[in-house]
């Protein structure tokens, strides 16, 4: 139990709109899940309450096996858990090696900085960029960077909102397997958690996947399971996808 | 190495301090080799209110928070140090109600700008202490209330400040070069506070304190260690003011001198150290070339009359330009660095032609 992420039942209210309904998901350090959803199905609002940017109506988020409900935000992060967020929040007036350094710099442990970065920029592929402003940058480089960033803490698990949006195809791909490449590194490696519309991209990256619809966890499994779920299928896959991929 | 700092960021401090120590010499050589007495003054003014500015861009300039408190740090520096240097007789005389050991200290102004930094920091953490823990709009208007506070504090606490009646008789000690190095100094300290984990991370919740946060930074004692330390430095600021300005009271450190030095950080640029000296240098020319004009000038045949309020005007419509033409400042957010290496090499080409 040391080693995972999870809620217990987790709900959360905004007046009328119950974006959260006692939901339970884990994360193992090392793992790589899924977390796909319709739009308004609470991924991001459970993204939210696990890094404490909201607190949830009732539930608790755990790490390991201490309560981490209601921290402070920044007191969650010290704990190993980073996060990216749906819309880039880079620091726009920093370049983008600072950007990357105040990561590395956040945890005042790390002993080479300059090393760390550098290695992290060439990581992300993202070292041609390093002295230029973080608001002048290309969307699909802002996603790295922002990626890079949240890697310098050294967090232990790591929560991606919506890293391929805006990206085509191609970058999105190209990101995804960086991610999963970056999951399993020596260095970086940790529990990783993405959020995505691309159910495509997540079935064919992700060890576990699960669903949210309406705020309630729809199903949860391997991919082959979500695939084969008639309730996935209904609710989000569609018969196309299900039937396309089950002819491949 | 200490865990958490950049080598590459202390290097670029390092290159612009040293750029910028170069061009501070430069002004104050040239002020001495004029020899004229007013523009010695005018020099050593301008080096020891830039000090001013510095210690504020390290609050303003890192964090982006507007402070209209901060003069208030500059009042309690100058006082500290006028009460700890002026001759004990004029104390006996015009401070009657002091406390003897006060009455009868004469420190000299070293010691005098080092414990009037420790007071003003003092001061900032107790102050300081509830608005850190506010937004950071919220944060600078509560700023505003800290200048109400000192400044009704100074203007009513008669027995040790004289009121509005003001002190006088302090040593003028401050010398064109004992200000460059006090400026040369504290740009060190505002470009090594820049450069450090610390700097970084308030200058990332300028930008977007929830993403500073998500990293695992709490902004509280982030804002308030920027506050105190910027105290501190406009404390000592406020001690090498009082040991030029010899006389002075409680309308030095309220709402002119606010505006005088946020103009100086929009013009120059408010993220960028260097950027608060540019400005500074900018408004004090600015100012001083107006002020011939306050007074009524001839140009030829035209006789300009008298504009009263032509300094203030004038640096005014310097802020509107600077907003509205670059609204980052003169230097933006990078800082001066020259590029000594180039020249260097240039140079020894030239020698071996």
């Amino acid at each position: 139990m040391r080693n995972t992420l999870r809620t217990v039942g987790a709900s959360k209210s905004f007046g009328g709109i119950r974006a959260l309904q006692e939901v339970s998901i884990e994360i193992s350090e090392g793992a790589i899940i899924g977390l796909i959803g319709a739009n308004g199905s609470g991924k991001t609002t459970l993204v939210h309450v696990v890094t404490g940017v909201l607190q949830p109506d009732s539930g608790q988020v755990f790490l390991g096996d201490t309560d981490i409900t209601g921290w402070r935000t920044d007191r969650i992060a010290c704990q190993g858990i980073g996060r990216t967020f749906q819309v880039t929040r880079l620091f726009g007036t920093l370049s983008v090696v600072d950007n990357v350094e105040l990561g590395v710099m956040s945890t005042l442990k790390e002993k080479d900085v300059d090393g760390t970065v550098k290695h992290l920029l060439n990581r992300l592929k993202v070292d041609e960029w390093a002295s230029q402003g973080a608001s002048i940058l290309p969307y699909g480089v802002q996603r790295r960077v922002e990626i890079a960033r949240a890697l310098g803490a050294h967090p232990r698990f790591l929560l991606l909102d919506e890293p391929a949006a805006g990206l085509n195809e191609e970058e999105s791909h190209e990101l995804l397997e960086m991610i999963y490449g970056i999951s399993k590194d020596p260095d970086f490696g940790c529990g990783v958690l993405i959020i995505d519309h691309n159910p495509r991209l997540i079935l064919r990256l992700c060890e576990r996947i699960c669903v949210l619809d309406k705020g309630r966890v729809l199903a949860e499994g391997t991919p082959q399971e979500i695939r084969s779920n008639p309730k996935v299928i209904e609710a989000y896959l569609g018969e196309s996808y299900a039937s396309a991929k089950g002819g491949q | 190495m200490r865990p958490g700092w950049s080598r590459r960021r202390l290097a670029v401090a390092a290159r612009s301090w040293l750029s910028t120590s170069v061009l501070l010499v430069l002004v104050a050589a040239t002020a001495s080799i004029l020899a004229n007495k007013s523009i010695t003054n005018v020099v050593t003014s301008f080096l020891i209110y830039t000090s001013l500015v510095v210690g504020y861009q390290m609050f303003m300039g890192n964090s982006g928070i507007v402070s209209f408190g901060h003069v208030a740090f500059f009042g309690i520096g100058a006082y500290c140090a006028a009460l700890l240097n002026i001759p004990p007789e004029t104390k006996e005389l015009a401070l009657p109600a002091l406390p003897t050991f006060l009455q009868q200290t004469q420190t000299g102004a070293l010691p005098a700008i080092v414990i009037a930094a420790a007071l003003s920091a003092l001061v900032a953490l107790v102050i300081g202490f509830a608005p850190s823990r506010m937004q950071a709009e919220t944060m600078g208007i509560a700023t505003f209330a800290v200048l109400v506070i000192v400044y009704t504090v100074i203007h009513n606490w008669e027995e040790v400040t004289r009121g509005g009646l003001g002190i006088y008789d302090i040593p003028p000690v401050m010398t064109p070069v004992y200000a460059l190095l006090g400026l040369v100094i504290i740009t060190g300290v505002a470009l090594a506070y820049k450069a450090s984990p610390y700097g970084l991370r308030i200058q990332g919740a300028r930008d977007d304190p929830l993403a500073v946060e998500s990293l695992g930074v709490h902004l509280v004692p982030e804002r308030l260690f920027c506050f105190v330390v910027s105290a501190a430095v406009m404390g000592a600021g406020g001690a090498m003011w009082a040991h030029n300005a010899r006389a002075f009271g409680p309308a030095s450190f309220y709402f002119r001198d606010t505006f005088n030095i946020i103009a100086m950080m929009i013009v120059g640029g408010s993220a960028s150290v260097t950027g608060a000296i540019v400005g500074s240098a900018v408004v004090t020319v600015v100012s001083e070339l107006m002020r011939f004009a306050e007074n009524g000038i001839v140009i030829g045949m035209i006789e300009v009359p008298q504009i009263h309020g032509a300094v203030q005007l004038s640096v005014a419509l310097l802020i509107l330009a600077t907003l509205f033409l670059r609204p980052t400042g003169i230097m933006g957010t990078g800082e001066l660095i020259l590029p000594f290496s180039q020249w260097a090499r240039d140079f020894k080409k030239w020698i071996r032609r």
